[in-house]
């Protein structure tokens, strides 16, 4: 083959070649950029939510769209702590009998182990098993209110089709860990303490 | 030359906020309805180039959503997307049947969501 403009056949493929290369770079970064911004988008939505809520009604609507939507669960509870008695008492669940929960103590089980010890559970492929039960637990995350812990979050079992947890799950994990007691606060004060 | 309009269709605030966040980079314009019902008059009414409908939404749900706007010449061949929390195959059949062009799954992901967009807007 001959020359075409003074560049030989060699070199132009050559060109080629790393231009093919540098094209699949971009796309990576593209992808990976686009993935970001999706995990941001998460975090966004789910602070705006939980913050934009008034009534703590709302607020616990509000986690439970957030676990469905954002984290693919549709089984939680959520509990406060009772400084007095060392009891965990159940505030709301979605897709799991309340039943399951009558007395809950501090220390007790991976929820009362959670209270306890501020240390988040999370169990990356899901949880299985029978739900409610600690088997069933994805994540149990500790609600924050400053430094201190004043409440649970229990996320059963995840959706069928998610598979696993993801990276983006456990930035979510700790936006709801530190903005669900905050929110719920608020909500309750802006409400005269009234549910 | 005319932005392309997408019409988010879903009763959740954050299923909402989160998409609305993932297209507002996008050369596209939003708006939004929150039940099957209020998704068919906006979308005869707006003529949006593409629709995301959320199967769960209160008043008329994805479904009879999608059939009727198959059923109306102004919406007809607007593409939608379909988007469930569950990804059973029968959820998923029964969208195609009633004429969706896509669907994807709660949690929704943000690079297959804009990648079905961008494929079903020619973009």
């Amino acid at each position: 083959m001959r020359a075409i403009d003074g560049i030989e056949p060699a070199d132009a493929l050559d060109a080629l070649r790393e231009a093919l290369r540098e094209n699949e770079r971009l796309t990576d970064r593209s992808l990976a950029a686009e993935q970001q911004v999706g995990d941001l988008a998460t975090l966004y939505a789910a602070v705006n939510s939980l913050h934009g809520a008034t009534d703590p009604h709302a607020v616990v609507a509000t986690v439970c769209e957030i676990v469905a939507n954002l984290m693919g669960s549709e089984e939680m509870a959520l509990f406060e702590s009772d400084a007095r008695n060392g009891h965990l008492k159940l505030v709301a669940t979605c897709g799991v009998a309340a039943s399951r929960f009558d007395s809950l103590e501090v220390g007790a089980g991976v929820i009362g182990a959670v209270a306890e010890t501020g240390r988040p559970f999370v169990r990356q492929e899901g949880g299985t098993g029978d739900p409610g039960s600690d088997a069933s637990i994805t994540a149990c995350l500790p609600l924050r209110i400053g430094t201190s812990v004043v409440g649970v979050l229990a996320i059963f079992r995840l959706l069928p089709h998610k598979g696993t947890l993801e990276n983006g799950d456990r930035d979510l994990f700790e936006v709801l860990s530190a903005h669900v007691a905050p929110a719920l606060l608020f909500a309750r004060v802006y409400n005269g303490g009234h549910w | 030359m005319r932005r392309k309009k997408i019409l988010l269709a879903d009763d959740s605030r954050t299923a909402l906020m989160i998409e609305r966040a993932l297209l507002v980079g996008s050369p596209y314009d939003v708006i939004v309805a929150t039940d099957g019902y209020d998704a068919v008059q906006q979308a005869v009414e707006a003529g949006p180039d593409l629709i995301i409908l959320d199967v769960v939404m209160p008043n008329m749900d994805g479904f009879e959503a999608c059939r009727q706007l198959r059923s109306l010449d102004a919406t007809r061949d607007t593409p939608i997307i379909m988007v469930t929390t569950r990804g059973e195959p029968h959820n998923v059949e029964s969208g195609y049947e009633l004429g969706c062009n896509d669907y994807v799954t709660k949690p929704i992901n943000g690079p297959e969501l804009l990648s079905k967009v961008r494929n079903l807007l020619g973009d």
